[in-house]
């Protein structure tokens, strides 16, 4: 999961309404070295939640680890990088 | 643990082919080491220095320094880190049933056995000998047939088992690892980076004990359990593998053809205590493979096997399981959810690589939609599946999420930025998208109410002004006259009764399946019910004009033997789609009982479904059919549905090869 996928994504537990942004919890990290494309930045800039991303860097992935709601607690895995951010059937 | 102590050596991993003996070399020059944790699977690794100055040093000299390898160089990346991942030991525990027996043979023997082989070209047929793709073999007794994962039992080779065999048989005989001797010999022989795919001995052919004796070099072989555990067991050099009972009859075995293998380290240097939950971490190295010549000892069997695990019995498996009854059409949400979750959400995940292989052809007008966005637009592409439309436009933000993780699976492997979850709750932010897309989704709900809510949370991630584009299946396969490229290919159907790959423009057509408790293979498509008697879903057939709006259609998973025949072209085409190389490999590579799409990564149980039956030698019974509830959208209807929502005007709609499409715009 690439921090600007994080950016996007946020809690959809019920009642929550303070659910943004999900707390990192990795116990993985990838950094990878990506070509500085500046009008790839200059697009992104309007759409970020930059109070969110201030907590990382934009070339990071996390491969391992999990996303925590910080109202709630609960906490949705991220393996090989990919969040699985379904809810059991007892929480919808 | 002082932070400053502990280090990650990016590169530095067992993943990048990286040996502990090689790593802890230049590391020690720096300082005393208190441990050095190599991950399995991992292009990096941990260091913790008894002192600060040590981790001081190793920061300071050997970041962006080069680290030759034998077989690589490799540049390591040091970063100081807080803490040292402690991961749980895996669980250790044997297959049940399975045993390893230690130098079973003296280094003597084992060069009498060596020597008793004979690999030129002239012992073809006596010895049955074949150069697999991955592999060397050679038979004993009787053949081996790779092409039904059989023996001829009436037809024994002119070979029988080695004279020199026969006092290592004794000895087990002896030991009462065995109770009767041996009729069948299987000689495997693996040079490095060579394996052989995951499979289980044919029940029918082989009584239940089978012996493996591993000369030469030592390997990892991989047993995996039909609910997906995993067990990697080194084989030592000269030891013996007494398979019986579930190892013998329910795990799959198989060596991953590559030429390092993670094994535990015996390094006497890492004498310092470690705690003891993160001891099987800390002590691994890298094991290059070297020649292995596998003995591998069977016994005909002469009677239909009646093991305890008839799921993957192929004697009890074509008559012993009924077929299950078929669901009803739900009526309430939990009925709706239990429905999607056996006929949509399991199925994809077990035809995900191959459902993946027959997507590649976007709809083109879905292209056209994506490429119109302006550069910077966010786009959510709800029920991405294999991610073919994630890339399309490379000046939009892209992400993607689907229901199946396997799925999911391989778009990230493609490089999208994707995560698994439902339709009906999507974790993104309301009104943040300028653009969303959701291809042949909404028709997997299973009621009215549910297929509404997907609608919603489409357009609740829309910005006012935003689009989204929706397609689903149409009830109508023939529109003004003109029938879909679904029912156009309905000869070619009936030909190849059982194909599934095609060109990508008939990709909502293709989809069919059936839950993986139904063991029927054959026979099914027939069972064509016009309404749905009791309220019961009718099985569709394929190709055909729909019926009723709501129904199973199936999906033909193929066994690769089949693929092989006069479908050479179309398996070329799956071949070379397919990202998995087990998959490209040579059809005869397969093993006895093997199941081809396991090797390609389910673990959902389906070496139960789709093993070649003896008994059958029709194309049908050797298919694993699978069944996807669909709910057939009639003209309008998907109009209406977005009608139902405030703040939102329907676009433009049209019919598109058998699918009716509508362009959506949020208006407030």
């Amino acid at each position: 999961m690439k921090l600007l996928t994080h950016n996007m994504l946020t809690s959809h537990v019920k009642g929550v309404t303070q659910g943004y942004p999900l707390l990192i919890k990795a116990t993985e990290v990838k950094v990878n070295e990506v070509e500085f494309n500046p009008e790839f930045v200059v697009k992104m800039i309007p759409k970020l939640e930059w109070s969110a991303l201030v907590q990382a860097a934009e070339e990071v992935e996390v491969m391992e680890g999990s996303l925590k709601c910080p109202e709630s607690g609960r906490e949705f895995p991220i393996t090989r990088g990919i969040p699985n951010m379904l809810l059991n059937e007892d929480e919808v | 643990m002082h932070p400053r102590q502990s280090l990650v050596v990016a590169n530095g991993g067992l993943g990048n082919g990286v040996s502990r003996q090689e790593l802890s070399a230049v590391l020690k020059e720096f300082g005393e080491i208190e441990r050095l944790v190599m991950p399995p699977q991992k292009p990096y690794a941990f260091v913790t220095y008894r002192s600060e100055a040590g981790a001081q040093k190793a920061h300071a000299q050997l970041n962006g320094k080069s680290l030759k390898c034998e077989d690589n160089v490799v540049t390591l990346y040091l970063s100081y880190v807080q803490s040292v991942p402690c991961e749980e030991a895996g669980s250790l525990s044997l297959p049940v049933g399975l045993t390893l027996l230690d130098s079973f043979v003296s280094p003597e023997e084992e060069a009498l056995l060596l020597a008793a082989l004979d690999w030129s070209p002239g012992n073809d047929e006596v010895t049955a000998q074949k150069a697999m793709k991955h592999r060397r073999v050679k038979h004993y007794g009787f053949e081996f047939r790779y092409d039904n994962n059989n023996v001829d039992k009436d037809k024994p080779l002119p070979a029988g088992i080695p004279a020199e065999c026969l006092p290592i048989l004794e000895r087990c005989l002896s030991n009462q690892i065995i109770d009767i001797l041996p009729d069948q010999l299987t000689v495997n022989q693996y040079e490095s980076g060579q394996g052989i795919p995951p499979h289980i001995d044919t029940h029918s052919a082989f009584e239940e004990t089978i012996l493996s004796l591993s000369l030469g070099a030592q390997t990892v072989m991989d047993f995996r359990h039909p609910d997906g555990g995993l067990v990697a067991l080194v084989l030592p050099g000269r030891s013996l593998l007494v398979m019986k009972g579930e190892s013998r009859y329910l795990w799959t075995h198989g060596i991953t053809p590559r030429k390092c293998d993670v094994v535990p380290s015996c390094d006497p240097q890492s004498s310092a205590p470690v705690p003891t939950d993160n001891q099987t971490q800390s002590r691994l190295t890298l094991s290059r493979r070297g020649t292995r010549t596998s003995f591998t000892f069977r016994r005909i069997r002469h009677e239909p096997c009646r093991c305890g695990f008839p799921s993957v019995c192929d004697s009890q498996r074509v008559s012993a399981v009924p077929e299950p009854s078929l669901p009803s059409l739900p009526t309430c949400h939990a009925d709706a959810a239990h429905l999607e979750k056996e006929y949509v959400h399991r199925v994809y995940n077990s035809i995900a690589p191959h459902f993946s292989s027959t997507r590649h052809s976007p709809w083109p007008r879905v292209c056209h939609f994506l490429s119109s966005l302006p550069p910077g637009s966010m786009v959510a592409d709800v029920g991405c599946g294999n991610g073919k439309y994630l890339s399309v436009n490379p000046e939009v933000i892209a992400v993607g999420c689907d229901r199946s993780s396997a799925l999911i699976q391989i778009c990230a492997e493609r490089g999208f930025q994707v995560f698994v979850s439902d339709a009906l709750m999507l974790p993104l932010h309301s009104a943040s998208f300028d653009a969303c897309i959701s291809i042949a989704v909404i028709h997997h709900f299973s009621t009215q109410e549910r297929r509404l809510a997907a609608v919603r949370e489409l357009v609740r991630l829309l910005k006012p002004g935003g689009q989204a584009l929706i397609y689903v299946w149409a009830y109508e396969q023939e529109y003004n006259k003109q029938r879909s490229k679904y029912l156009k290919e309905q000869s070619k159907e009936k030909y190849s009764m059982t194909n599934s790959t095609s060109n990508g423009t008939q990709d909502l057509c293709e989809r069919s399946s059936q839950p993986l408790e139904d063991k029927h293979n054959s026979g099914e498509n027939i069972q064509c019910v016009s309404k749905l008697a009791d309220g019961k879903l009718s099985i569709h057939t394929n190709r055909t004009a729909f019926k009723s709006q709501d129904l199973l259609v199936p999906w033909h998973l193929k066994d690769e033997k089949i693929q092989r025949g006069e479908y050479s072209g179309e398996n070329l085409e799956y071949k070379a789609s397919s990202g998995y190389g087990l998959c490209s490999g040579n059809r005869s590579d397969c093993n006895p009982g093997s199941d081809f799409k396991i090797s390609i990564g389910s673990s959902l149980g389906l070496s139960s479904e789709s093993q070649t039956s003896p008994d059958s030698a029709t194309e049908r019974s050797s298919v694993t059919v699978f069944h996807r509830y669909y709910h057939l959208f009639q003209q309008g209807e998907l109009e209406h549905l977005c009608g139902q929502i405030t703040g939102v005007k329907v676009e433009s709609s049209y019919h598109d090869q058998g699918n009716w499409c509508v362009l959506v715009e949020k208006t407030a």
